[in-house]
């Protein structure tokens, strides 16, 4: 049972990333990127020390948000999740598979762009679980998103207000930068996270964090996966487009 | 192998009952097919069945179990081709093939051996965003049996494509009937359902009102027309007579003995002809 499950997501995982790749989505990563690597060159080590680890962090919240809702739309306008959901792939496979692909890119262009802009010591473990459960984070509110929305447009215009909820607290951090209680901010936890790979916080903070976003993604992926079920699969979808909605 | 009774359905958002009281079974090896025009149910029939819509009430049995209680594995049994072709247009025939394929336990089937089976051989590196309607019809259609399913689903399967290729699709659905398949198809081409099916379903508004061969159909239901041309008075005129009331017509008479026949064609009463007399409405 669990080794065809796993192997049915390694099978879907090799599907998204040939997806995003034929889609493009591997050049404008590339190229975005390289605009960061460009910018944070040019700035001063010591700007640099707080830029490079929020650059890192917005790749797999902010980046990842984006590429999640083109890629579950191009599927959807494209009609393939409708031959998805007649296979034997589970709902929560194909909601793993989609966080994964992401998340791997979005390690990938971190580490890069760290080992490119950050010559002084990285706690790559941290670094690595950052931006992981941020991804992790993201990308299902994304999926949440895209299941609501029938268009690109569509999504993009739901993302804001989600966007603004999500991000907002982070605001809080200027005038509070210790505060713990912000933790509870899943923006500020994940925030913290990728920070802390660069700027050591003490042990008890990073596990808490850690441990918090674990029990978060763990709930919201329950939750996604039913959301997933219930609009997706169980959407009254005809063909491409829900003709009751055209 | 599947079992349906007194099947009613109404979608969520809409008032109307779109499904009221279906009873139907098909066997085992047999191509049964539903006819009916565009809105009928046809689809929501089928994705009822398929698993995709919930809600239903009645009961719904198939492959020995009740639909609800049936779980992904379901869908290692049964092969679904939509009436839209839904495939990854940025990639290739085969690649698309192989993806869907590697979903599934079974994965024996050959890829080169399916395309080939629907011409598709030569284009299996093409994207697929190049492909006609035709083509993407065609690859939809085997997508569906990649994991050799013992049961399918196919959802107006020649609509919209052009002789050449609607006989491609129609040969194929034969071969697999011949393998032993079971084989559940929509269609509102009347022709189809005549060269395909095994038995039909009428249906229209949500109702099944008869379920039958296409052939008992014609025959019960369906009144074989004589049409005779002959010349009068040195003009040239026809006349239309029902074959059962030929020996008992005078006027057929008379014009058998007194003028020149030019010809005599009997004309077999159409699926569709059938279809307007039981549900008072045409199949377009
Ligand atoms: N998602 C939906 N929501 C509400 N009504 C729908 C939906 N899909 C189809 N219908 C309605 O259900 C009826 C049957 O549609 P359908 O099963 O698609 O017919 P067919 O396949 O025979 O053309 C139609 O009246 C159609 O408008
Ligand atoms: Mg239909």
């Amino acid at each position: 049972m669990i080794k065809e499950s796993m192997k049915r997501i390694k099978n879907a995982l090799i599907a998204d990333l040939k997806f995003e790749r034929k889609q493009g989505f591997f050049i404008i990563y590339l190229i975005i990127s390289f605009l960061y690597l460009l910018v944070l060159t040019q700035i001063p080590e010591n700007v640099r020390h707080i830029a490079v680890p929020l650059v890192i962090f917005s790749d797999p919240s902010v980046l990842g948000l984006f590429f999640i809702g083109g890629m579950l739309l191009l599927e959807k306008e494209q009609g393939i999740l409708q031959s998805i959901v007649v296979t034997p792939l589970k709902s929560i496979e194909y909601v793993i598979s989609k966080v994964a692909s992401l998340s791997i890119i979005a390690v990938l262009a971190g580490l890069l762009i760290s080992r490119l802009t950050y010559s002084e010591s990285v706690n790559y473990i941290y670094l690595l679980m950052g931006i992981l459960l941020t991804s992790f984070f993201f990308t299902q509110i994304g999926i949440l998103i895209a299941c609501r929305s029938r268009t690109i447009n569509e999504f993009f215009l739901r993302m804001v207000p989600w966007m603004l909820a999500l991000m907002a607290p982070a605001f809080l951090l200027i005038p509070f930068w210790d505060a713990a209680v912000l933790n509870l901010f899943p923006i500020v936890a994940c925030l913290r996270l990728v920070y802390g790979a660069y700027h050591f916080n003490s042990i008890g903070m990073i596990a808490f964090q850690m441990i918090y976003m674990a029990l978060l993604n763990g709930g919201l992926l329950i939750y996604t996966t039913k959301q997933f079920e219930e609009r997706i699969v169980y959407g009254g979808q005809h063909g491409q487009i829900d003709p009751s909605q055209k | 192998m599947i079992l349906v009774e007194k099947l009613d359905f109404t979608y969520h958002n809409g008032q109307k009952e779109v499904l009221s009281g279906l009873d139907f079974h098909i066997e085992k090896g047999e191509v049964f097919g539903f006819l009916g025009p565009s809105g009928a149910g046809k689809t929501t029939t089928q994705r009822i069945i398929i698993g995709l819509l919930r809600g239903y009430s009645g009961k719904v049995k198939i492959l020995g179990k009740e639909r609800r209680e049936w779980k992904k594995d379901f869908y290692e049994r049964i092969g679904v081709a939509f009436d839209f072709p839904n495939l990854y247009t940025k990639l290739s025939a085969s690649e698309n093939l192989k993806l869907i394929g590697s979903y599934y336990r079974n994965q024996e089937q050959n890829i080169e051996e399916l395309l080939d089976h629907v011409g598709l051989l030569k284009d299996k590196d093409k994207k697929v965003e190049g492909f006609s309607k035709g083509m993407k019809m065609r690859l939809n259609f085997v997508r569906s049996i990649l994991h050799n399913p013992d049961l399918i689903f196919l959802d107006e399967p020649t609509t919209g494509l052009d002789p050449v290729n609607a006989k491609i699709i129609k040969d194929k659905i034969l071969e697999l009937k011949g393998e032993g398949k079971t084989i559940f198809l929509t269609t509102h081409n009347m022709t189809v359902a005549e060269q395909l099916c095994d038995r039909v379903g009428f249906i229209n508004d949500g109702v099944l009102s008869v379920i039958d061969s296409p052939k008992n159909l014609m025959v019960t239901y369906g009144n074989p027309m004589v049409k005779v041309s002959y010349i009068e008075a040195g003009k040239e005129e026809t006349m239309t007579l029902s074959l059962t009331e030929m020996s008992g017509n005078l006027e057929f008479h008379r014009i058998v003995d007194t003028c020149d026949i030019l010809t005599i064609h009997s004309q077999e009463a159409t699926l569709e002809d059938v279809f307007i007399q039981l549900t008072g409405r045409s199949l377009l």
